[in-house]
C-alpha cells in the first residue's frame, strides 16, 4: 500500500482496524501522524454529533406504541362487536331477542359485561411491569380533557382503550389481591354504582363527574375502597 | 407481556437514542426529531411481522427514520437553509466548546448527499456496503461521499481556525 491509498482509505473510515492500514502506518511516519490527526478529528466529530436525547424518550415511545397496540386490538374487537350487533339486530327485527339486546348492550348490565369482556380480553396488561410516570399519565388524560390532581401511584400500564367503541383510559395498578384494572369511560354514564362479578374477578362501576369509572380486581379485592380513593384524583373538564 | 412486546421494548431500549440523534441531524430540530422517532417506532410496530431477521432491525429502523423525514419534512425545509439558524439545543445537552460548536455548524452546512452517508456511518455504525444498500447507491459512491464529507468538514474548520477567537479543529 502506498501513502496515497493509505490516506484515501483512512479518509473513508478513520477508525478502521484494517491490518494493511496498520502495517503501512507502522512503516511511514508521515502517514502515522496523519492517521493520528484523522483519529483526533473523528473523535471530535463523534463528540459533536452526540446530542443528548430528551429525558423519557423511550417511555414516550412505548406509550405511543401502547396507544397503537390498544387501538389495533380494539379495532379488531370492534369489528367482532359490530358483526355481533348486526346479527342481533337482524334477529331483533323478528322481535324474538329484544330483551337480550338490552341485556347485552343496554344500561347498565351491558356496560358491566363490556367491562368484564374488556378486562378478559386484555389480561396481558395485568402482567406488564412498567413504571408509568405521572407526566405520562398527565399526557394520556389530557387527550380526554382531564387532569390528575394527585399521583395515582404504582401504575404499571397506561393506555388508551375503547369500551363499546367509545374511547377511554385503561390503567393497571397494584392491589391487595393482585393487579387491579381501572377503566375511565367518559362516554358511559351511570346514575348509581353497578357491581361486576365473574368466576375470577370482582369489580364495580361508579359514576364520575364525566362518565364513569370501572375498578376490576381479583376476587376479594376491596374494589369499592379503590374506587373511592381513585375516583377523585381525576378532574374532568365538563 | 408477550414475546413480541418484549422484543419491541428491547429494540426501543437499544436503538431509540441513536435513532433520535440521526433524526436530529436530518431535521436539526429536537421536537421534529422526537416526532420522527416516535413515528418510526409506531410504523415498526405495525410492520413488526414483516421483520424476519432481528439483526437487520437497526438498518430497518434507520431507513424508516430517513424515509419519514423525507416524507414529512424534507419538502417543507429546503436544504439550502442557513446553518447559522441551526435550531437551538439546550446548552446542557451538549459540549459547548468552540470546536464542537464549529463542527456542528459545519455538519449542518453539509449538503444532504454527503451528510446522510456520514451520519449513517458515524451514528449508525454501518459499513459502506450497508449504507449503499440503504441509500440505493454503489459502495464506491458511498466511500467517495463520506470521504468528501470529512474533507469538507475539515476545510470548513480550517477556515474557522483562521478567524480570531476560534480554536479550529486541531487537525
Amino acid at each position: 500500500m502506498n501513502c496515497l491509498e493509505f490516506r484515501r482509505r483512512s479518509m473513508v473510515d478513520p477508525m478502521s482496524q484494517d491490518a494493511e492500514l496498520a502495517e503501512h502506518s507502522s512503516t511511514c511516519a508521515r502517514c502515522a501522524r496523519e492517521a493520528q490527526r484523522m483519529a483526533g478529528f473523528e473523535q471530535a466529530l463523534r463528540h459533536a454529533l452526540n446530542i443528548r436525547p430528551p429525558e423519557g424518550l423511550e417511555a414516550r415511545i412505548l406509550l405511543a406504541q401502547s396507544f397503537n397496540a390498544t387501538r389495533r386490538t380494539s379495532t379488531v374487537g370492534a369489528r367482532w362487536l359490530t358483526a355481533a350487533a348486526a346479527l342481533l339486530v337482524a334477529v331483533g327485527v323478528t322481535g324474538w331477542l329484544g330483551y337480550r339486546w338490552d341485556a347485552y348492550f343496554g344500561e347498565p348490565e351491558g356496560l358491566a359485561m363490556a367491562v368484564l369482556n374488556h378486562v378478559n380480553g386484555e389480561l396481558s396488561y395485568l402482567q406488564v411491569d412498567r413504571d408509568v410516570q405521572s407526566n405520562q399519565l398527565g399526557q394520556l388524560f389530557a387527550h380526554f380533557g382531564a387532569r390528575l390532581n394527585s399521583d395515582i401511584g404504582g401504575v404499571s400500564y397506561a393506555g388508551r382503550c375503547d369500551i363499546r367503541t367509545q374511547p377511554g383510559v385503561h390503567l393497571v395498578v397494584p392491589g391487595q389481591q393482585g393487579a387491579v384494572t381501572l377503566l375511565f369511560m367518559p362516554h358511559e354514564h351511570l346514575t348509581e354504582p353497578k357491581p361486576i362479578r365473574s368466576d375470577r374477578f370482582t369489580g364495580i362501576i361508579v359514576p364520575t363527574d364525566v362518565g364513569s369509572m370501572a375498578v376490576v380486581g381479583e376476587k376479594g379485592e376491596p374494589v369499592s375502597h379503590v374506587a373511592a380513593r381513585v375516583q377523585h384524583l381525576v378532574v374532568w373538564d365538563s | 407481556m408477550s414475546d413480541i412486546q418484549r422484543r419491541f421494548e428491547s429494540l426501543v431500549g437499544a436503538l431509540a437514542k441513536d435513532l433520535y440523534r440521526y433524526a436530529y441531524w436530518l431535521c436539526r430540530d429536537r421536537d421534529q426529531a422526537e416526532d420522527l422517532v416516535q413515528e418510526t417506532y409506531v410504523r415498526a410496530w405495525k410492520a413488526r411481522h414483516t421483520l424476519q431477521d432481528e439483526r437487520a432491525a437497526r438498518g430497518w429502523l434507520f431507513t424508516i427514520v430517513r424515509r419519514e423525514h423525507a416524507r414529512l419534512y424534507e419538502r417543507s425545509r429546503p436544504e439550502s437553509c442557513n446553518p447559522d439558524e441551526l435550531h437551538p439545543v439546550a446548552p446542557t445537552d451538549y459540549d459547548t466548546s468552540t470546536e464542537a460548536f464549529a463542527l456542528r455548524r459545519a455538519i449542518a452546512a453539509l449538503p444532504v448527499q454527503y451528510r446522510n452517508p456520514l451520519l449513517l456511518q458515524v451514528l449508525g455504525g454501518f459499513t459502506c456496503q450497508e449504507i449503499a444498500d440503504m441509500l440505493d447507491l454503489t459502495p464506491s459512491t458511498v466511500m467517495a461521499r463520506v470521504s468528501r464529507a470529512r474533507r469538507k468538514l475539515r476545510e470548513r474548520l480550517t477556515g474557522q481556525a483562521d478567524k480570531p477567537g476560534s480554536t479550529g479543529s486541531g487537525t
